[in-house]
């Protein structure tokens, strides 16, 4: 006979397991982040001014035609991939003009995407080809240029990407964005460790299997449910910008002018 | 067929290969079910749930037995979801339909989810240069066990995130209203058994469905992890124990079923045998799962080293298959859709 008491435990062991494990994996993250934040504390981060674009971001998608668009038009855009590519040039830093090669193997990081629809002209175009199979194919590219921060080897003009990794060229302090992003990850994994112990007790809140008690059981039913794709959602939220989701979608306005504009989000 | 346009996708090659004699001989013993293994089916769903109705409303039966009973054919549920998804086991469409709010009460998530993430994604790996929903790659724990038990959490979102994704686009409201349905039935009567028995509920039904829906996506880090998912033939692991096979319909020849994802399970082995033995390596022709998770994640610490598998099959002689490349066309324009 399986008892209430051994059932509990066992759902409450699953809960466990399941908690830690997911708890472990965004760990992994954090502990990804540091090992980031340590190569560019050896390395060192480069800050210049870039006079012309020195590195692309570019993001392929299909945009296909919204199924919720009875009254209105609407592109919905997936990502198919995202490349990253030095275009060389130089920069400017305080002391030095550095050079970058063409084509060296790079992570380029940019803030966000120009990806909106220009004209209405434009979205009639691609509207028609997002209601076939194929889908209305895009590539979205952002020119890196201006302000930039560079982690690589320096060897006396020229910037190279190191034997273990590639140069990271990124719009923004790759430093700062390494730190946010633990310190969001450090707080998801205590939110979710101070849920878990919040819906044991109230489990285990006597009388057990009472009335307190099945509320935490139902909690914790709904908690393991929804710690998983909290799980995934946190990962893809820190997910380095080379490859962070772009998606995002189109709407038509009924014209020019007129309702909300085009955009993508 | 009964199933609907996108779930035919993946079975557009293997119609033609299923001999007609066979499917006319099977039209003819039976009205009501296509094929008449399919009753091997529809007896494992109804064990099940006799399972977990006894569980849950006579007490003497919350035993051990009974207990890992469910839970196994929890998972034997999810199998049958499978392959009624590939092909209905009805010749009524409509009871197609049905049996798939039966299966989703079984498995705690609607059935039809498995049309766009196995059929039409997993089914192609990467193929239309978006990742697997169930790649092996979402995990990478060092200790391999880790990796077993956390995969579910990992692909299970993913694959709700994208079944929400795939249906947003394109004319797909007849998908999305049946998914509707087979929530409304999965959820609405799980709930109705908690609020009248709560942790009668909770323990002798909800956990069995939760074993046998997470078991499911663990089967695909199981069959493709260490694969070599860009090959014709060298892409999955098979498991080909008779009485295996038996009670899983089949389902441990994998390799298969990816490439005549149509062909019906019952007729799986003798293909194996004729199209895929020749052109596997030996480690992906595993006698017994039982003893292949024991090596893998109990007997041994870290994540086995990948092999060129896909070697097996450059000295093997070609096979009269389109290719994948192909396939994946003729499901797209059969289905009138790709990927996402």
């Amino acid at each position: 006979m399986l008892s209430r008491e051994l059932m509990g435990l066992v759902a409450l062991g699953v809960l466990w397991v399941n908690t830690l494990l997911v708890t472990l994996a965004a760990w992994g993250i954090v502990r990804d982040l540091l090992r980031r934040l340590s190569r560019m504390r050896a390395l060192g981060v480069i800050e210049g001014q870039a006079k012309a674009p020195i590195a692309e971001h570019a993001v392929d998608q299909v945009g296909r035609r919204a199924s919720d668009d009875a009254d209105r038009k609407a592109i919905l855009f997936h990502d198919r991939r995202y490349e990253s590519r030095i275009v060389g040039g130089s920069l400017e830093t305080d002391d030095a003009v550095l050079l970058l090669s063409e084509g060296e193997n790079a992570e380029v990081w940019v803030a966000s995407h120009e990806a909106g629809c220009e004209s209405l002209e434009k979205f009639d175009e691609a509207y028609a080809w997002a209601k076939r199979a194929r889908g209305f194919e895009r590539r979205v590219v952002h020119a890196l240029a201006g302000r930039v921060w560079i982690v690589g080897k320096r060897e006396g003009e020229r910037i190279h990407a190191p034997a273990d990794s590639p140069l990271l060229v990124a719009a923004f302090d790759p430093r700062d964005w390494c730190r946010r992003r633990v310190a969001l990850l450090s707080l998801f994994i205590l939110s979710v460790l101070a849920v878990a112990g919040g819906i044991t007790y109230l489990a285990l809140y006597p009388p057990i299997f009472g009335t307190v008690s099945i509320v935490g059981g139902a909690l914790g039913l709904v908690f393991f449910l929804l710690v998983q794709p909290a799980g995934t959602a946190i990962r893809d939220a820190v997910r380095v910008p080379s490859v962070a989701q772009l998606r995002g979608s189109w709407v038509r306005p009924k014209s020019e002018g007129q309702g909300s504009p085009l955009y993508a989000e | 067929m009964a199933v609907p346009p996108a779930a035919s996708a993946a079975r557009v090659s293997a119609d033609r290969t299923s001999p007609p004699s066979t499917r006319a001989t099977a039209s003819k013993r039976s009205w009501l079910v296509r094929h008449p293994t399919e009753w091997r089916q529809i007896g494992i769903v109804t064990t099940y749930l006799t399972l977990l109705g006894s569980m849950y409303f006579f007490e003497p039966c919350r035993n051990i037995l009974f207990f890992a009973a469910a839970c196994y054919f929890g998972f034997l549920n999810s199998v049958v979801i499978h392959n009624h998804l590939h092909q209905g086991i009805f010749h009524d469409k409509r009871l197609n339909m049905a049996w798939r709010c039966v299966l989703s009460f079984g498995a705690l998530y609607p059935a039809s989810a498995n049309i766009p993430a196995h059929n039409l994604v997993h089914h192609h790996f990467e193929d239309d240069g978006q990742p697997d929903w169930a790649a092996p790659g979402a995990v990478g724990f060092k200790w391999n066990l880790l990796n077993l038990i956390h995969f579910p959490n990992v692909a299970g979102p993913q694959t709700f995130s994208g079944v929400q994704r795939w249906k947003a686009v394109l004319d797909r409201r007849a998908f999305s209203r049946q998914y509707v349905r087979e929530q409304v039935v999965a959820f609405g009567l799980t709930l109705v058994l908690l609020v009248n028995d709560f942790w009668a509920a909770l323990f002798f039904v909800v956990l069995p469905q939760l074993y046998g829906a997470r078991c499911i996506l663990r089967i695909n880090l199981i069959q493709h992890d260490r694969c070599d998912t860009s090959s014709e033939w060298n892409h999955s692991r098979n498991f080909v124990g008779r009485a295996f096979n038996w009670i899983m319909c089949n389902n441990g020849y994998h390799t298969i079923h990816h490439n005549k994802a149509g062909l019906h399970w019952s007729e799986l082995a003798e293909a194996h045998e004729r199209d895929v033995k020749p052109r596997i390596h030996p480690s992906l022709d595993e006698r017994s799962m039982v003893w292949y998770l024991l090596r893998t994640y109990f007997l041994g610490w870290r994540r086995p080293p990948a092999e060129p598998v896909a070697d097996a099959e450059r000295c093997a002689p070609a096979a009269d298959l389109p290719s994948r490349d192909e396939q994946r066309r003729e499901a797209a324009e059969a289905a009138g859709v790709t990927g996402l």
